[in-house]
Order: structure tokens, then C-alpha cells, then sequence
């Protein structure tokens, strides 16, 4: 079979290109039966199409099909979803039996690069690419969080609790020490456009084809913002053969892995009588007593708030619901195709009034005009809308609605009566401790954005005649993008009551009405609008060169990008909304401020590429481009970025014959590039100034602020790009005939001259902050091992099993550090940015009087931070004395427990060592995927929200329910008010910083095509799928470990069920 | 051949669409040296940015820090004695932190050096830098007095490069030079700027900026310190001519522009514009809008909670309520008329407007409370204090500050309180002068400035006109009674503390000692035998047969442990962050591997 297509093939090309006149032919009819490689089984549906022509067909429920076509030199195409695509030229005979193979054989993949396509077998850079099939029906809201545990080197934080926050991508651990303008994020790439984070996240898995993560000097045909790598995204188009439709609907419920553990109110009161009784020396009675004092909580009151506890965050927490509906249509015959699809999510939150809602849709179609003249248009767009709550108390901050429901202690009910309490009797009602959550819910204090983006881009692609291989491309983008946030906060009204208990702790249900109470705290009060409008292109004209002459393959590209943005935005404030009128700013009759804010800046860039390979064995390419930043002064303008890379496939010498049984290919590559970023602020090559309106004094008596005039950051005119080397060797392999495939990549970045946004080698005395410098050098290294096995057992039965492993850290060669640490344990010269943790040597904690005694009698004088021992404080050893300024050498040990005793008590803080394990199994139209993953290698600690001396207005986890006093000296944890002998960092509070999860799981079940035929459907398949199914490990009593600070929005665990259709 | 053609026009057509204007592109967030140093208006925003970062805070750059004096009460490392080398950071530990001096300082002088480079007016320029000299000397100033000498840094500093870099790592200047240059700069200022800035009734935009007779003034004070025993433990009698010499220029040249003492200690500071008591202020404003507003926030914690605060600051101590004389202005030691039970009788009337205790007669929030009640009913139970209403957040030392809470504050506007603040204000000025006058032994003119402040407080002149000042002091005797003027007529204005380092009080005053309050709890008597008959009668029953009859007066321990004011805490130490970016830089003496001596 393979031979005769192989045969005919050879002989079409041999009358190709034996007669270039061609004359009249016959119209043929042609007919044949397809049949699925894998089954066996006949595929209906299957698009035969006539190369070059909008004609063809599709195959009956037998697999067969009947086609006229032009002439025997006609070229029939077979392609089908999920499989691999074939053309076969007609020929002599008229009769086909073709079999089309499953789409795995990933060696032939079409991988995305800059600006092109590659065949996998010849990729030299570490460049990992993907389906969006193998993730495009998790419960996901924003694209990043989708690739966690899937690729090595790719670190993916965040995405996983609040909705509407993003996940966060890097890729190999990168570096930027310039204080603004900079990013640690990889630079990504939509269609060839450049576009923004955000933009990368509002795409629904179901508009992309594939993404390919850039990790080494193959970016640097990015040039501009490529030295943290390039995500690259290939959307869907639409593909020749019948028009496909395809639905997906899916819902899902979410809920907190583990809501946070606090104490409840009795045991809050507990702790607090704990510190009240330290703080008053343990002495009971009199008017120096810790019983007569106020903060003290009776017996009696004690005894109420066992049985009177109120748990604010169970109240206000709920699973939430996520669902999404996706469809898809494309079609097409050689002549032209479309795509459409389209795309909704809505999410939301487990408190109320949190929200996302998405809207994605995109259409495109491509048309040769004529022969080599090829016109593309693709319109893309997105609504969205985020709903969360202002919460201005305490600082601006979108956690603080945990934080408020958190800290609350549970001895306080939120509502008395229907009266809303008052938390915190301080007069400042603006911090978290006085936040009434329920209230500016109940309040709809809101901060809400709606979003949308509309992107326009246009090609025309002409394949120019008599230079056989020569293709010119011009593409048009434009990108407009409005955002329109809006925030709604009001002031609400808390209520004292009368109190009882001994000590007035329990509250009555008798309101006070008099001038304290109500009190009137303030949530922002304001409605504040923030309209703004970005509006960018991106022009790119090139010109590409692919030709073989014997043995060589040359392909070549030249490519001119131009890029232009303007942003606009205009902020407006109207204070003072009136109550229980409309969230609307003409009800509101406070202050009025409009600022503005106008932004604009561009790019220029000349690109180029050459792909060299000799007969498939020895490959090689070189990658250029010069860019133009306007962060820069003019005359530093410009850059030029290159990569060389080189490949030896030793699976194609002729040596390797021998070996072929086993090693399927074996390839050998290595890429070098001189890359650079402009990871820096705007403008600082020259002294700018900034008009505040708050920046002045209040002249007059009583008049406002007036406006004060700032002098910005100190100019560097020499300002210029930093210089990233960037090295990667890697060796890919595959074994067994395919079933078992391995990767290896290590890589080395120098980066040097590296913008540095200089301060602790700077005087303080200088007295400003100093534009950017090309002044630090950091080495990045690191290696990513992969390695995977794929095979079917039976026909019915597949199976697949994929890891990986990879390691980074990174050295300090030269970076900022204050002349006084130089050569002292704290300098960071020479050694890796992770130092570890830096805290104090734990020793125990002093449990009585006579350990203290016994303690001082070894180490006379000893204090803790100033403060003589006492039991119930934790102790540290002393490792040092005071640092002599002139020679930066520290003196002995001198019995002082301060700073000066600090040290890295860890060899790494954060883990350095990563691993993913994917497992996926397939019987009949089953099909299980697992993606786990894990780190390791760090060093976690007890976070310091969490250690923090807990008050009456602001509750602690529960650990610290065991907290040392005369009568429990054997406790966990020391006496809370020595605040300053606990609260720092030590081995105390270490915890395990392993991490192991399961961090995806996806069940599809494909109904069998005998009854989905008769329901008209050609696929539908039904899923369930999990996000955050099972954590194997957590260190941790009070919280997730994933989950960050207890007092954040939790890690979310999510459970879907969803169906698959096609037409 | 055709191909190249086709390739030379795509990258015409290339670059005719990237014309060079791609790459001119403009800063449109910010404005560039040309623009500010050339419009008036600019320059002066400029120069306000300047006092927006300099002015103090209500009672002074460190606050009123009452719980570090005899004034009040609190926890905190300097009485503990437990005070490490980094918490006092006023040096500034970070380049670009906002708080940093050196920041304010580049600010100013990077002003002084651009102005000249601008074509506005003479005058106008020397008006500005007037303004800019003097809070260059205020800010160094604000570090010397904690430190002693630091850098004098006097132009803005290159920092491009390694090079300018090492040339910035400058060390401590001598204080004496420091001292030098803070004369200097404020000679500077008195001699730019106006006695009094026009200030034209609709359009009253330049009450607050600083005048000649403030920059005066602020001499005066620079050089009473440099003449205390902090500074000056010889005693070498030079300093006290020179700060007699400056303090007698301010004391001239305000008074020759209309400043005086106001008429009046207790509404003195409710009088804003053209308040002659008001020498250097920084003003404060009651808007709410959180761009235009600065409020003081001093009135809002200060206030008894019912009133709209917390209560929770600045409460009197026992020592400060001893501390005032009686309404002749003798001291209660001793005093015929003095009563323990009565402590409030007959009191210097700057006492009343100084000081709440139980039962005091106060306008809070415009209500006009007869009686206003901080006792205990019983045991711990805090009682009602007027009709319907409850005062459940205590004093804790028995006292409560009044002095500058408005009285016609709304609760709810308690928040946005806008009464300025006088950093220096005339009776300081006069009471600067006396205590130069005695340290040059012009003792009849330290008398004369005591007895116009004690006039002004009204104080009855008695038989000899002394206003109760003892006749015949010698120059210790009358240095500490102009102490102790000090000590009351500027109470709770952030100046005790400042006055215990100079004369370095600490040891004789506070060391081995807990602060004291005072609770007054109901006792039952043959007329009221129980609380809820006195509730009917307290209003109107005679105020001292309360007190003597159905109160008991008890002392209350405020502090948990004896206060341990430590001899290097006259110049406190430079933090660890500081002298590891700056080894040049010597700590002070007195602390570990200290070497400059701030006494020089």
C-alpha cells in the first residue's frame, strides 16, 4: 500500500516536471474507501478535496466515496480531524484505498517559531508546543493556569483561587533588577502579533490551534522582550474539508481545598487573657493585676463564648459555579476556508457578588485568489467583566474580604438586632480590623471592570512567480482595547451596644444610640470611573525563501515590523454618594477630580532568519534582528539580537543503520544567542518632573492641598538595552519504534550589563532614586529532563505516560550590594540568587523561671532584642557581635540576641527542583489524562500574617490556641505577648516546602458512533474534570499550602461535567 | 532579477510606513526642567512640594511622643530601656524610601541649583529660595537634635557611574558645622524673604509660608538647644550669647509684624489666617476629599471616644496634673489652698484648658457639658457619664487632654479636623528668649518674658507682680522655672520631650519609676447611699461635696515596669542599614563600635 502511493507519487512528479505544458486532460472519476490506521474501521466524513480547486466530497457512513476530477495529474487531498492529512496525486489508477493514521506522530508536527512554521525533527531550539486539545476542556478561566504541570521549565503560579486572576508565567527562573518598567514574564506572540499578558489570558482554549513556549535563544528573532522567552500562539483557522461543527458545554462547581483554621472566639479570649497576663507580669491581683484589667476576659465571659461563637467566613462562603459553551465552525475547500467560533464563561465567586463573565469569539477565512496570490482576514474579539468588591478599608486591597471575615474575632456577631456591630472601638474606623464585610456586600460596594478587545489582522501572501520558493507577505494589525472600570463605595453605619459580663466583653442586644454610635465608617466613599482606550498596530512586510538543490534545504525569511501604541485613559472621582441612591455619579454631590493620563510609544525592527539543513543530517540556522526602543535616548535607539544555532540528527547518517530498531532518532542540537531587553522605565534619560495634586501644603487656613511639583528619578543619559547571552545544548530521542521518546536541554544565561535600578551600592545621601544602569551580571542555569512512553496495549486499549524534571538557580556575578556587607555573610556576590532563608538560629523556648536562671547563669546578660529573658519567650543562639564599620568583620558573640545574629539558616529558600507527572489511558471511547506535578528543594515557613500578635479586633489560626502560661508550660507555642522574641524568622516555624499535587483530571467518555449516528451527531463525547483533585502533601494544619497566605483567597478546587459535540 | 526588484519595493514600501516618526515619541506623563523653572506658577508648586514634604506633623516631625515624658504614660523602648541600634531611622536606611531626609534635602537643593537656570525675576526667585533655605535648615535641624553632626550635603549630589558614586560616600560633619550651616542657611532665609507675606483678604493663598521672623525664630530654637546641657555640657557661655542674640531678633522682628501672644491660651488655636501667635504653622484643612484633604489627625485620636475618637492618646499623668501651680502661680507643695481630694480647685487656669478630670465642665461636638464624667460606679463598671449616653472606652489615667480639640467639631467630622498646627508660636519664642536671657545672666529679662506668658495665661499678678514667680532667683533657680513653663504652658505639644533630652531630665525625673494615674470611684455617703440616687443629683449637687463625700481617689500604676532611660539616648544611634551602605559614615558614641562624638 505505502509503496504505490509512493510510486504514484514518483511518477506525478516525474510528468510535473518533465512537461511544463501540460495540455488538456480528461475529466476522471475517481472513488475509494477510507478506513481509520488505528481501528480499521471505515471514517465517514472524511473531506476529499481536488488540490487547488473548491471541489471534492466527503466520505459516506462506509467510508466511501465517488469524485470526478479534472485530470490524472489532479492531487486529492484527505484530511480529517485527528488525523494525519494526505495528498495523494491521482494517477493511473482511479481507484483509492486509503488509511489515515492518528496525529502523533509528533516528528512531523508542525511546530510554531518566529514568524514560520518547523517540522519538529528539525527544531534546534528548546521550544515545547502543544495542542490546545489537551487542555481545552478544564474548568479553566484564564489560559496560563492551563499549562501548569505540563512543561518543563515553564513555572505557572497563581490562576487557581479568586476569579479574574490570572495565572502567572516564567519561563527558566529569569532575573530583572530594574524597579519598573520590566517584566519577568515571557513576551507572547498571538498570530504573529505581539500582544499583551492579558490578551494571552482571555483567549478560550477553544480558538487555538497550538502554543509553542520559547525557552532559549529561538526567541531572539523577537529581539525587543524576548530574553524571558516567548510564548507563541497559533489560533485556529479554518481547514479544507466538510464544515465542521462543533459544540462544548460544560459546568463546574468550585470550593475552597481547605478553608483556613482559625481560632474561635473563646479560644481567641483564651490566647488574649495569655498575653494579658504576661503583659501584666503574671501578677493577679490589685490595681497592677492582670484581673483588673480591662482586657482581661472573666470567667464568666469566657464560659458565654463557648457556647456564643460566630464564624463569619462559613457564613459568607459558598461553592461557586463556573460554566462554559463554546462553538465551533470551519470548513473549506482548497480555494478557501473559514473559521469561526465563539466562546462564553461565566464564573463565580464563593462570595457573592464576585464574578467573571468572558466572551471570546473569533472568525477568519483565507482565499486564494489565484494561483500563489493568497488573501487572509481574521477578526477577533473579547467582552469581558470582572465583579469584585472595593474594599478600601485598610488600604486598597481585593484580599481584604478574606482578611475581614478572617480577623473578626468569633466572639463578635456581625448583626445585633439587625443591627450591624461596630468591630473595632479605635477611632480610626480605616483599617481591615474595622472592615464590616457583610455591610459593604450588603452595600453592593463594588469594583468592577468590563473589557473589550478587538483585533483586525489582514495578510496577503504572494508566492512570486519565476523564483520557485520565494513568498511575500505583508500583514496588518490592529488591536483596540477599552477598559472600563468602575468602583462604587459608601460609607455604612456600625452600632455599639450595651455591654455585660465582668468586664464588659458580651455584647446585649440594646443598641446605643448617641453620638458614638452609630459611627459612620467610611468604604472608600466615592464612585471612581476609569475609562481607558489602547490603540496599537503592528505592520510586518517579509519576505521568505524556502528551495532545495540536491541535499540542501534553505529556507530564508526577512521580515520589517513597525509597531505603534497610544493609551488614553481618564480617571474621574465623585465623593460622597448618597445613600440608598443609585450607584450613579449624579448622585453623588461630593468632590469632583478628573486626572488624565496619555501614553505612546514604538517600535521598530528589521528581522531576518536562514535555515540550513544537508540531507536532513546536519541542520543549522542563523536568526537577526535589529530593534529600535523609544525608552532610550535616540542615539541608543538601536539593538541588534542574534542567535546561531546548530543540529547533527545522528538518527540519518548511514553509521546509525545498525541502530535503527531501537532509536527511531537521535538528535543533537545547540543554539547560542545574543539577546538584550528594555526591561526598564521610560524616559530615563532625561529629568522629569511630575505635578501631584495632593504634592503641596494647605496655605490660607483652611485651603486645599495645593499642588506640588516632584522631581523624578535621577536621568541616566547612557541608558541603554542590557545583553543576555543565552546557551542551550539539548540531545532529542525517541526509541522503540516512537513509543518512547526523551529530551534533554540544558542551558546557561549570561546576562550582563543587565538594567539595575542601583540602590544599595548608592549613598543614601545621593537621595533619589537613579534611573536604570547597564550594571549587574547574573548567571541563570539550569536543565529539563522529559522523557515519555506511548502505546496501545490492544486496538481498544492506549495508554501514556509522560515526565519531566527540571532544575534551575542562578548566580550573582556582579549586582548591587551595600559597601558595609561586602564580604560578610549577607553579600550576594558569587553565590546564587537564592541564598536561602535568612532568619535566627533556634534554640527552644523557655518553659520556667528556672530555665531562664539556669540560661542567664551560662550566658550572662543575655537579651532578646533588648529584652531580658523571661519563660514563655523562644531563644536564639548568638552568633555574632557587632559588625566593625572599617573592616565589615563582625565581633564575637556578645550575649545580644539583635541583628546581628541573623544568617541564612537554609541553603535555599524557594524550590529549585521541579517534576511533572502526566499519565493518560484510552480504552474504547474512554479516556483518562492526569497531569500531576510537584517542587521541591526550598524552604517554607510559617507566613508572618500568621505569627503576628493576634488582638481583640483581629483573630489568629488556631495553632495558637497552645500557647505558653505558668499553668501550661509545656505548650507549643511561646506566650503571644513577646511578640518580638517569636515573631521573626527561625527554625521555629519551618515547614515542609514539598509540594506534590494532582493538579488536573479529565474522564471522557466518547459515545459510541452506532448511537450518536442515529442522534445525528458525528462525536459526542460526555467528560468529567478536576482541577486541584488531590493534595498528596500538606505540611500545614490551618491552610492549603498552595494557597499562599491563610488570609488570602483560597486554592479552589474545581469539578466539572461537560459535553462534546460535533456535527 | 525580478525578484529583487519585488524585494527592493516590499522594503520601500517598509520603510516609507516606518518613517523615522515611529521613533519620536514624547514623555507624556511628565514635564521636563525647561518647562518648571520658567512659569512662576510651576516653580511655586514646586516649592510647595517642598513644604508639603517637610512640614511636621501635630506636635512636631516625631509627634507629640507625650508617652516618652512625665506627660503621660506607655510602653515603648525608650523607657524600657530596651532601645536597639535601628529604631530610631530617622537617617533614613533606604535611597528612595519617601521618608527618607535625604530625599527631602536633594529636593531642595536640586531647587537652588535649577531656579538660577530659569529667566524668572530676581525677587521671585529669592522669595522661593527663602522659603527653600529654611527647610533645609529645618531638616537638618530635625536630624541633628537627634543625632548630632551628620553629612552636609549642599548640592545635589552626581550619581550616574561608579565613580560619582564613591565621591557621594561622605562622612558626619562635626555637629558644631552642621549647627554652623543651619545659622547660615536660616540667615539666608531671613534675609530673602518678607516679614509678612501680603495677604490679601479674598485671596489669602500666603498665610502658612514661612517669613523672616520664622526663620528668626527657628535660630532661637537651634541655638537654645546648642547652648543645653545635650549639646553644651560645659556650659560654654558664647552659645547662650549667640542664641540670646537670635532669640532676641526673632522676638524683634515678629513683633515689628504684627505677631504677639494671642489674646487668648485656650482659642488661640482655632484662630488660623493672621493669628499672631502663629509663627510657623503647617496648616490643615477639614476636606474629606481624599486628594485635596490634610487632616490632623492629633484632635481625632486625642478626644474622649464619646466625643467622636478613641480617647486613646495623650492622656494626662499624674505628674503633669501635679506639675501646674495654683491660680497665683505658686506650686502645690505646700500650697495653703491645695487639697488632694480637690486637686482641681484654685489651679493655674491654663490647668482647666489643659486638662479634663471627672466632672469637668467641656463643650465637646457643640453639646455644653455641664458635668463630664469619668468615674467608676463600682468595681470595674464605668459610669454613664451624662444622660443617655454611656462612656465606654475609659480614660485610662483618669485624665483626658483638651488642649486644641475643637469644640464645635461634629463627631462625624472629628476625622476630618483641619486646626492647624504652630510649630513654633510666640510664647515659645518669648520662652526661648528667657531661657537665653538666663543663660547670659540677664535675669531681669527672663523674668519679664515668664511674667508675660504668665499674664497672658492668667495668672493673677499678686502683690509683687511676679505672677506667682518666686522673687530673687539665681540663674539655676529661674532656668528651672522657666522649665517648668515650659513644661505647662506647651504641654502636649511634642516639647517635653525635646526639653527632658536637652537638660537631659530623664534620670531625675522618670528613671526607676512607674507613670501614675488616678481612678475615681463612687462611694456611697448619708445624703446620695447609692449610685443610682446620685445619678439624679450629680449634676446639680455642690461639685466639691461630690469629691469630698462620694469619691474615692485612688493612684493607678500606668506603667508595667520601672522606666530605664539609658545616657546613650542623647544621641541616639545611626541604624544598621545606614552604616552598612555608607561606611564612611561613624556611629555615634555610646553605642556599639561607636567613634563620632556628637559633642564636637
Amino acid at each position: 500500500m505505502k509503496k504505490s502511493i509512493h510510486f504514484r507519487k514518483l511518477t506525478l512528479l516525474l510528468v510535473l516536471l518533465t512537461s511544463g505544458a501540460v495540455l488538456f486532460a480528461q475529466e476522471l472519476t475517481v472513488s475509494g474507501k477510507v478506513t481509520d490506521k488505528e481501528s480499521g474501521q471505515p471514517l465517514e466524513g472524511v473531506s476529499v478535496a481536488i488540490k487547488s480547486s473548491s471541489k471534492g466530497t466527503t466520505t459516506n457512513s462506509n467510508g466511501e466515496f465517488i469524485l470526478k476530477v479534472p485530470s490524472a495529474s489532479s492531487v486529492l487531498v484527505f484530511s480529517f480531524v485527528g488525523k494525519t492529512r494526505q495528498e495523494i496525486p491521482v494517477g493511473a489508477d482511479l481507484n483509492f484505498n486509503v488509511t489515515l493514521a492518528a496525529d502523533n506522530s509528533t516528528l512531523d508536527d508542525v511546530v510554531v517559531v518566529g514568524y514560520g512554521t518547523q517540522r519538529r525533527g528539525k527544531v534546534l531550539g528548546a521550544i515545547n508546543s502543544m495542542k490546545a486539545t489537551e487542555f481545552e476542556e478544564l474548568p479553566i478561566t484564564n489560559l496560563g493556569a492551563a499549562l501548569v504541570g505540563r512543561v518543563p521549565g515553564l513555572s505557572v503560579s497563581g490562576g487557581f483561587s479568586r476569579p479574574g486572576s490570572n495565572a502567572t508565567l516564567t519561563i527558566r527562573n529569569p532575573v530583572i533588577l530594574s524597579k519598573d518598567g520590566g517584566t519577568l514574564s515571557p513576551l507572547y506572540v498571538i498570530d504573529d502579533v505581539i500582544r499583551t499578558e492579558e490578551d494571552f489570558n482571555l483567549l478560550d482554549p477553544s480558538e487555538i490551534e497550538d502554543i509553542s513556549i520559547i525557552k532559549d535563544a529561538a526567541a531572539a528573532i523577537y529581539g525587543v522582550r524576548s530574553s524571558q522567552g516567548a510564548i507563541v500562539i497559533r489560533t485556529k483557522r479554518g481547514k479544507i474539508g466538510k464544515t465542521q461543527i462543533s459544540f462544548n458545554s460544560s459546568y463546574a462547581i468550585n470550593n475552597a481545598t481547605q478553608l483556613p483554621d482559625m481560632m474561635t472566639g473563646y479560644e481567641l479570649a483564651k490566647y488574649l487573657n495569655a498575653s494579658t497576663m504576661a503583659r501584666r507580669n503574671f501578677v493577679a491581683d490589685g490595681s497592677t493585676g492582670y484581673l483588673a484589667d480591662a482586657a482581661y476576659y472573666t470567667d464568666d465571659e469566657l464560659e458565654y463564648f463557648k457556647n456564643n461563637n460566630y464564624n463569619w467566613l462559613k457564613q459568607a462562603w459558598k461553592p461557586s459555579h463556573l460554566s462554559r459553551h463554546t462553538v465551533n465552525v470551519s470548513g473549506g475547500s482548497d480555494r478557501a476556508t473559514f473559521f469561526a467560533g465563539a466562546s462564553y464563561v461565566k464564573q463565580d465567586g464563593n462570595l457573592d457578588r464576585i464574578s467573571i463573565e468572558k466572551w471570546t469569539f473569533r472568525a477568519s477565512t483565507d482565499v486564494k485568489l489565484t494561483n500563489g496570490f493568497k488573501v487572509g482576514l481574521a477578526v477577533s474579539g473579547d467582552l469581558g467583566r470582572r465583579e469584585q468588591y472595593l474594599l478600601k478599608q485598610g488600604g486598597e486591597n481585593p484580599e481584604n474580604d478574606m482578611k475581614g471575615l478572617l480577623y473578626t474575632p468569633g466572639f463578635t456577631p456581625p448583626y445585633i438586632a439587625g443591627f450591624p456591630v461596630r468591630l473595632s472601638q479605635a477611632t480610626n474606623q480605616n483599617t481591615i480590623d474595622a472592615f464590616h464585610f457583610f455591610e459593604a456586600q450588603r452595600l453592593n460596594n463594588y469594583n468592577n471592570e468590563d473589557n473589550n478587545g478587538l483585533n483586525i489582522i489582514g495578510n496577503v501572501e504572494y508566492q512570486v512567480p519565476f523564483v520557485k520558493g520565494l513568498t511575500a507577505k505583508v500583514q496588518y494589525s490592529k488591536t483596540l482595547d477599552n477598559s472600563y472600570p468602575k468602583q462604587y463605595g459608601t460609607t455604612y453605619k456600625l452600632y455599639k451596644f450595651e455591654m455585660t459580663g465582668e468586664h464588659d466583653h458580651i455584647y446585649t442586644e440594646n443598641v446605643l444610640l448617641n453620638n458614638t454610635s452609630p459611627i459612620t465608617a467610611s468604604n472608600g466613599n466615592r464612585i471612581y470611573i476609569k475609562p481607558s482606550f489602547n490603540n496599537s498596530y503592528q505592520f510586518n512586510a517579509s519576505l521568505g525563501y524556502t528551495g532545495r538543490f540536491r541535499k540542501h534545504d534553505i529556507s530564508a525569511i526577512v521580515v520589517v515590523e513597525q509597531s505603534e501604541y497610544k493609551y488614553n485613559d481618564v480617571q474621574t472621582v465623585v465623593e460622597t454618594p448618597t445613600p440608598g441612591a443609585p450607584d450613579d455619579g449624579r448622585f453623588a454631590f461630593g468632590e469632583e477630580d478628573i486626572f488624565e493620563t496619555e501614553k505612546e510609544g514604538g517600535l521598530v525592527g528589521y528581522i531576518g532568519r536562514v535555515s540550513y539543513s544537508y540531507d536532513n543530517k546536519y541542520l543549522a540556522e542563523f536568526q537577526g534582528r535589529l530593534d529600535a526602543s523609544t525608552k532610550f535616548a535616540p542615539e541608543n535607539h538601536w539593538k541588534p539580537f542574534y542567535s546561531v544555532a546548530v543540529g547533527w540528527v545522528i538518527s540519518n547518517e548511514n553509521f546509525f543503520d545498525k541502530m535503527s530498531r531501537t532509536v527511531d532518532h537521535l538528535k543533537l542540537r545547540l543554539s547560542m544567542g545574543k539577546m538584550g531587553s528594555d526591561n526598564t522605565k521610560d524616559y530615563g534619560y532625561i529629568q522629569r518632573y511630575t505635578p501631584l495634586q495632593n504634592g503641596g501644603a494647605v496655605f490660607g487656613g483652611n485651603g486645599n492641598l495645593s499642588i506640588g511639583t516632584r522631581p523624578e528619578a535621577i536621568p541616566n543619559p547612557d541608558v541603554r538595552w542590557d545583553d543576555n547571552l543565552k546557551l542551550n545544548g539539548g540531545i532529542d530521542a525517541r526509541f522503540l519504534k516512537n513509543r518512547l521518546s526523551s529530551s534533554l536541554d540544558v542551558f546557561y544565561d549570561h546576562r550582563y550589563n543587565m538594567l539595575t535600578a542601583l540602590t544599595a551600592s548608592v549613598p543614601i545621601l545621593i537621595g533619589s532614586a537613579i534611573a536604570s544602569e547597564n550594571f549587574s551580571t547574573v548567571n541563570a542555569y539550569g536543565f529539563e529532563f522529559s522523557t515519555g512512553w506511548r502505546d496501545n496495549i490492544n486496538k481498544d486499549f492506549t495508554y501514556n505516560i509522560n515526565t519531566f524534571f527540571n532544575w534551575s538557580d542562578a548566580k550573582n556575578v556582579k549586582v548591587d550590594v551595600e559597601k558595609g556587607k561586602v564580604g560578610t555573610y549577607e553579600d550576594p556576590t558569587g553565590k546564587s540568587t537564592d541564598m536561602g532563608v535568612q532568619g535566627y538560629h533556634y534554640l527552644g523556648m523557655f518553659r520556667t523561671q528556672a530555665d531562664v536562671d539556669n540560661w542567664l547563669s551560662k550566658n550572662p546578660g543575655y537579651t532578646l532584642f533588648g529584652q531580658a529573658p523571661k519563660p514563655g519567650m523562644l531563644y536564639y543562639q548568638d552568633i555574632r557581635g557587632p559588625k566593625d564599620p572599617l573592616t565589615n568583620k563582625y565581633a564575637a558573640p556578645d550575649g545580644k540576641i539583635d541583628g546581628n545574629d541573623l544568617d541564612f539558616i537554609t541553603n535555599k529558600a524557594s524550590n529549585h527542583w521541579g517534576f511533572g507527572l502526566s499519565l493518560g489511558a484510552g480504552w474504547k471511547g474512554l479516556k483518562l489524562d492526569i497531569v500531576m506535578s510537584g517542587s521541591f528543594g526550598g524552604q517554607s515557613t510559617v507566613e508572618g500574617a500568621a505569627r503576628k500578635l493576634g488582638t481583640a479586633t483581629s483573630s489568629r489560626p488556631a495553632f495558637w490556641t497552645d500557647v505558653w502560661t505558668p499553668e501550661n508550660t509545656n505548650a507549643e507555642y511561646p506566650n503571644p505577648f513577646y511578640s518580638s522574641s517569636y515573631d521573626v524568622t527561625s527554625a521555629f516555624w519551618f515547614k515542609s516546602s514539598f509540594n506534590f499535587r494532582m493538579r488536573t483530571a479529565n474522564l471522557s467518555y466518547a459515545i459510541p458512533a452506532a448511537f450518536t449516528k442515529k442522534m445525528g451527531f458525528s462525536n459526542l463525547r460526555l467528560y468529567v474534570s478536576a482541577v486541584n483533585p488531590v493534595n498528596f502533601f500538606n505540611p500545614y494544619s490551618y491552610k492549603d499550602n498552595a494557597s499562599g497566605s491563610f488570609d488570602a483567597y483560597p486554592n479552589l478546587r474545581t469539578v466539572l461535567f461537560g459535553v462534546n459535540a460535533s456535527l | 532579477m525580478k525578484a529583487y526588484k519585488i524585494y527592493i519595493s516590499i522594503l520601500a514600501v517598509a520603510a516609507m510606513a516606518s518613517c523615522s516618526k515611529v521613533l519620536e515619541k514624547r514623555d507624556l506623563t511628565a514635564l521636563q526642567s525647561d518647562l518648571v523653572f520658567n512659569d512662576s506658577t510651576l516653580a511655586l508648586s514646586y516649592v510647595d512640594y517642598i513644604y508639603g514634604q517637610n512640614l511636621p506633623l501635630w506636635g512636631g516631625t516625631a509627634g507629640t511622643v507625650a508617652d516618652r515624658t512625665d506627660e503621660s504614660h506607655g510602653n515603648n523602648r525608650y523607657m524600657e530601656g530596651t532601645l536597639q541600634i535601628n529604631d530610631v531611622s530617622d537617617f533614613g536606611t533606604s535611597l528612595t524610601a519617601s521618608t527618607s531626609p535625604w530625599l527631602r534635602i536633594r529636593v531642595i537643593n536640586n531647587f537652588l541649583v535649577e531656579i538660577e537656570k530659569g529667566f524668572l525675576s530676581r525677587s521671585f526667585k529669592n522669595s522661593l529660595k527663602g522659603q527653600a533655605y529654611f527647610f533645609r535648615a529645618w531638616r537638618y535641624w530635625e536630624l541633628v537634635k537627634l543625632y548630632g553632626g551628620v553629612p552636609l550635603v549642599l548640592s545635589p549630589l552626581e550619581a550616574v557611574g561608579p565613580d560619582n558614586k564613591e565621591l557621594a560616600f561622605l562622612p558626619r560633619n562635626k555637629t558644631s558645622e552642621c549647627i554652623a550651616q543651619i545659622a547660615k542657611d536660616l540667615d539666608s532665609a531671613f534675609a530673602l524673604l518678607p516679614g509678612k507675606w501680603p495677604d490679601p483678604a479674598n485671596n489669602g493663598v500666603a498665610w502658612g509660608r514661612i517669613t523672616s521672623g520664622a526663620a528668626a525664630a527657628l535660630k532661637g530654637r537651634v541655638l537654645v538647644y546648642w547652648a543645653s546641657p545635650q549639646f553644651n555640657p560645659t556650659q560654654q557661655v558664647d552659645r547662650w550669647e549667640q542664641a540670646y542674640q537670635a532669640s532676641k531678633l526673632a522676638k524683634t522682628t515678629l513683633q515689628a509684624n504684627g505677631f504677639g501672644l494671642h489674646a487668648n491660651f485656650e482659642t488661640m488655636w482655632f484662630t488660623e489666617r493672621n493669628n499672631p501667635e502663629a509663627v510657623f504653622i503647617t496648616g490643615f484643612n477639614n476636606s474629606s476629599n481624599d486628594q485635596l484633604k490634610k487632616n490632623n489627625g492629633y484632635d481625632n485620636s486625642t478626644r474622649p471616644a464619646v466625643a467622636g475618637g478613641s480617647g486613646g492618646s495623650n492622656q494626662p499623668g499624674r505628674m503633669l496634673v501635679d506639675a501646674f501651680p495654683m491660680k497665683d502661680g505658686k506650686p502645690i507643695t505646700g500650697h495653703a489652698s491645695y487639697n488632694a481630694q480637690t486637686f482641681y480647685k484654685d489651679r493655674d487656669p491654663r490647668f482647666y484648658r489643659t486638662i479634663a478630670y471627672n466632672g469637668t465642665t467641656w463643650t465637646l461636638n457643640s453639646i455644653n457639658y455641664n458635668r463630664f464624667w469619668s468615674y467608676f460606679s463600682s468595681g470595674s463598671t464605668y459610669a454613664p457619664f451624662a444622660p443617655n449616653t454611656t462612656q465606654t472606652a475609659p480614660t485610662n489615667t483618669g485624665f483626658f487632654c483638651r488642649k486644641a480639640i475643637d469644640p464645635s467639631l461634629a463627631a462625624s467630622n472629628v476625622q476630618f479636623c483641619g486646626t492647624d498646627w504652630m510649630e513654633i508660636r510666640y510664647a515659645e519664642v518669648l520662652l526661648n528668649l528667657a531661657e537665653a536671657a538666663c543663660g547670659t545672666n540677664r535675669l531681669s529679662e527672663a523674668y519679664d518674658e515668664l511674667k508675660a506668658i504668665r499674664q497672658r495665661a492668667g495668672i493673677a499678678a499678686g502683690a509683687d507682680g511676679l505672677y506667682g514667680l518666686q522673687a530673687g532667683m539665681d540663674q539655676d533657680q529661674l532656668f528651672k522655672a522657666i522649665l517648668l513653663e515650659r513644661q505647662i504652658e506647651l504641654a502636649f505639644e511634642g516639647k517635653r520631650y525635646w526639653d527632658m533630652r536637652r537638660w537631659k531630665l530623664f534620670e531625675s525625673v522618670l528613671n526607676g519609676k512607674r507613670r501614675n494615674g488616678t481612678t475615681y470611684t463612687f462611694k456611697s455617703s448619708a445624703t446620695v447611699p447609692n449610685h443610682a440616687t446620685f445619678l439624679t443629683v450629680r449634676e446639680t449637687m455642690n461639685f466639691d461635696t461630690i469629691y469630698v463625700n462620694n469619691m474615692t481617689l485612688a493612684n493607678k500604676v500606668m506603667d508595667t515596669y520601672n522606666i530605664n532611660w539609658k545616657p546613650e539616648y542623647y544621641f541616639f544611634a545611626l541604624p544598621q542599614a545606614t552604616l552598612d551602605n555608607n561606611p564612611a559614615l561613624q556611629q555615634t558614641n555610646g553605642w556599639p563600635n561607636g567613634s563620632f562624638d556628637p559633642l564636637q
